[in-house]
């Protein structure tokens, strides 16, 4: 089990990736909560170490990704809209790339999570493809997909 | 547009507030040592508590669940309560006599053949047997291997005894004679006894002692040449009795039970 010194290294080293995540699936700040406190946990549970810090850092990302879809997927949540979501329709988007941003949230789920883990954290397809368990070619045709829809959306003019 | 979603991406950072209670949350499971699901073992604890209760409820039940009664008469007129171990787990008496002798001892838990060496050793039944006074013990409700080892077991106890009988008998029977508040061996007396004196009640049963009964039973045989009930039946239990049991006195107190009580140990005729 790691030591709490290295727990809270890992919190301050992937919390933003993972507040990331969290905003391509959550709309809420308790849903994040939730998501932090599964992950980590997981985290701390797992006893196998980790081969490299790239390692580390897939693995993290796979598990966020797969626990916000299990949230979105769980029962209550499928059935039930929270105050916060209703109080606060999205988390607080940084208000310098405010358009960017929205863009690619409002792309749909499929194309948003490539367009993030291709732009963002810079894998490639079979990487993804790897991470989300499709095919490498699937992976190709969102990005491409996602790609042409962020330009409408953007204005082609600006971001080619 | 690699750079603008790069960008747009760096600007999100997690907030304090969210590592520190991701921090706090996880600080108890690493310190507590628990964060790692329940074990296999813990789970089986309730289980187990449940099994070990549910044996010991089956133990306790098995050991102080009344099996057989040995039915004591002389005068005093009393019972043991056996279980399925032979063990006595409660004493009562039928009439004054018996209740103050089964005060008198400490029969409790006792083996049933301890229960009855003490019994006969004790002083008044002693003296009433060497006033040729006769007792019957009769074996009741148990099971046939419990009722012929209950059996053996008088039968040893009593052994060289003068005027002791030993038998057997079925549930219902003493049953009967509970309601009358009668014990096995006074309520089969008093049985033969109504069928040569309808005026017979189980009152004067009760006082009187196995030796005046039998002699009036004999007397009421030898002075009338039928018995009052010829005509009908004394009762349902006609007939009825599984009992079996050893005796020397041969050709006396027949009656309608007389095929389930034979007499032991009777030396003289």
């Amino acid at each position: 089990m790691p030591s709490e010194q290295e727990i809270n290294r890992a919190v301050d080293r992937y919390a933003d990736m993972l507040r990331r995540i969290c905003m391509l699936y959550m709309k809420n700040e308790a849903d994040c909560e939730d998501i932090f406190q599964t992950v980590f946990l997981k985290y701390l549970q797992r006893k196998e170490p980790f081969q490299s810090q790239e390692h580390e850092k897939a693995w993290l990302i796979r598990v966020a990704i797969n626990a916000c879809k299990d949230l979105r997927r769980s029962f209550f949540r499928s059935r039930t809209l929270s105050l916060d979501e209703i109080a606060e329709p999205a988390v607080a988007m940084p208000s310098d790339h405010r358009e960017v941003l929205e863009a690619v949230l409002s792309l749909p789920q499929k194309y948003k999570e490539v367009i993030y883990l291709h732009y963002y954290e810079e894998y490639t397809a079979p990487q993804i493809g790897k991470l989300l368990h499709k095919n490498t070619n699937t992976v190709y045709s969102l990005l491409a997909r996602g790609r042409t829809l962020l330009k409408e959306k953007l204005g082609d003019a600006d971001y080619e | 547009m690699n750079k603008q979603i790069r960008d747009a991406f760096d600007a999100v950072h997690a907030e304090e507030r969210l590592k520190a209670q991701t921090k706090a949350f996880l600080h108890p499971k690493i310190s507590g040592g628990s964060p790692r699901p329940v074990r296999r073992s813990s789970r089986l604890v309730p289980i187990l508590l449940c099994v070990v209760l549910l044996l010991t409820g089956c133990g306790a039940w098995t050991v102080f669940a009344p099996t057989a009664t040995v039915s004591v008469d002389i005068n005093p007129s009393l019972e043991l309560v056996l279980n399925r171990f032979d063990r006595v787990l409660s004493v009562k008496g039928y009439n004054e006599d018996g209740q103050a002798l089964a005060d008198s001892l400490s029969l409790r838990f006792q083996s049933c053949e301890a229960a009855l060496r003490l019994l006969l050793g004790q002083g008044d039944i002693a003296a009433l047997l060497k006033q040729d006074e006769e007792l019957t013990l009769t074996v009741v409700g148990g099971s046939d291997a419990q009722n012929t080892r209950v059996l053996d077991t008088l039968q040893t106890c009593t052994a060289g005894q003068p005027n002791t009988y030993c038998a057997t008998a079925a549930l219902q029977e003493v049953q009967d004679a509970h309601a009358l508040g009668l014990s096995y061996g006074k309520y089969r007396i008093y049985l033969a006894l109504k069928e040569w004196d309808a005026t017979i009640t189980p009152e004067e049963v009760q006082s009187q002692t196995m030796r005046s009964l039998r002699e009036r039973l004999e007397a009421l045989q030898q002075n009338t040449s039928q018995p009052d009930g010829a005509t009908e039946p004394v009762s349902q239990n006609n007939g009825n009795g599984q009992g079996n049991g050893q005796g020397n006195k041969n050709g006396k107190g027949q009656g309608p039970h007389s095929g389930q009580h034979n007499s032991q140990n009777k030396d003289k005729s």
